[in-house]
């Protein structure tokens, strides 16, 4: 059953007939926002939704956000849910990607953890950063309003701790962290559920680095809106100046679906944008 | 940074505008300025509104920016015109009380 609830009505017949339907429905909202979405890409798009349906990550998802065509409208769409989030500040749209500025921009997804069927113990983030910088603005990860970490944090430690990025669902004591990183640019889904011991996990163009940790984290997510491209939305030293091209909320995937999931944003991100992972 | 410096009365409005100006036309509520609070110097309990032209021309849907929309000048007009505009050290958004030292 399609999530977002648009029939293939709203698309031209003939011309995206042959479509996943919730690949087609969300081709229809970009051409409504304006995108000239090329053949190549409506069929990258397809691809991502029928691998995923068929890899059985897709339906792990709760939002998915693909910011990558140069505006603000269609690229706060949630290509899962239907949803639009909000950006908010001065925020470079580019083909391909979104710049925060390291002061005043975040982007709210606009639902808590609860309301999208995310509870504690069984929750995955996902980001792909195609540039990063060292700065302390850089420490972002997932924020919430108003200073406390919300889902979870994916961050990415900036000074004498560069090249450590860290996955916590939301406690400390229970975190994954991959380091000794040269840099951050990859795709990055940390991972939990309550059978599977949490896991942090960066694709790059050489393949994959894991990184696990056993401990069971109780802790209870706060319930508030997870936001991207901002860590604590009352700090202002909390806030990307990375260049960022997905991301993700959901349930917790198998490490084996995270591998397959990862995969298909690059091919997604790769063949949308002409782009190379680095 | 370049924006408005106003009350946080007068900040909700804008932001409640920012929002119905895309939801009365049917759209999702995908963008928005955003607003500040000032937390030191002598605007400290007022609002940073953020209105460079980089923002301003932010491409939307279809072409427009905010300022296409016949809603941009009652909104700037609401904040006391175009010409009042201010410059803002974006150190007086820190607030020391919630800044974190951890880079974690």
């Amino acid at each position: 059953m399609p999530k977002l609830g648009l029939g293939l009505g709203v698309v031209g017949v003939g011309t995206v007939s042959s479509l996943d339907p919730d690949a087609a429905a969300y081709i229809a909202l970009l051409e409504g926002d304006g995108v000239s979405v090329s053949g190549a890409q409506k069929s990258a798009i397809d691809a991502f939704y029928t691998t995923g349906k068929d890899e059985g990550w897709y339906s792990k998802l709760k939002r998915f956000y693909f910011p990558v065509w140069n505006a603000a409208a269609p690229s706060a769409r949630c290509l899962v849910s239907g949803t639009s989030g909000t950006f908010s500040g001065t925020i470079g749209h580019n083909s391909g990607f979104v710049t925060g500025n390291g002061t005043n921009t975040h982007f709210d997804t606009g639902a808590t953890p609860s309301a999208m069927g995310i509870p504690t113990g069984d929750a995955l983030l996902l980001r792909g950063i195609h540039l990063d910088n060292n700065s302390v603005h850089d420490a972002c990860g997932v924020a919430a309003t108003p200073s406390t970490q919300s889902l979870g944090m994916l961050n990415f430690a900036v000074g004498g701790n560069f090249g450590t990025s860290y996955f916590r669902q939301p406690s400390s004591a229970a975190g994954a962290q991959i380091t000794g990183q040269a840099n951050y640019r990859g795709i990055y889904i940390g991972s939990c559920t309550a059978t599977n011991s949490r896991f942090l996990l960066k694709r790059t163009t050489s393949g994959t680095t894991v990184v696990s940790n056993s401990a069971t984290d109780s802790t209870a997510i706060y319930d508030q809106n997870p936001h991207f491209l901002a860590r604590r939305l009352a700090t202002v030293s909390n806030r990307t100046k990375g260049s960022e091209f997905a991301w993700g909320l959901g349930n917790g995937l198998t490490q084996a679906q995270a591998e397959d999931c990862s995969l298909a944003i690059k091919t997604l991100w790769e063949t949308v944008t002409g782009l190379t992972l680095a | 940074m370049i924006g408005f410096i106003t009350t946080p009365e007068t900040a909700a409005l804008v932001l409640d505008g920012i929002r119905a100006a895309q939801e009365s036309r049917g759209h999702d509520y995908y963008w928005t300025t955003g607003a500040e609070p000032i937390n030191s110097g002598a605007n400290k309990g007022l609002m940073f509104i953020p209105a460079s032209d980089e923002l301003l021309n932010t491409p939307l849907r279809n072409g427009l920016t905010p300022r296409d929309f016949p809603e941009f000048d009652q909104l700037v007009d609401l904040l006391g015109g175009r010409g009042e505009r201010d410059e803002n050290e974006p150190d007086s958004l820190i607030n020391l009380d919630e800044e974190i030292g951890d880079d974690n």
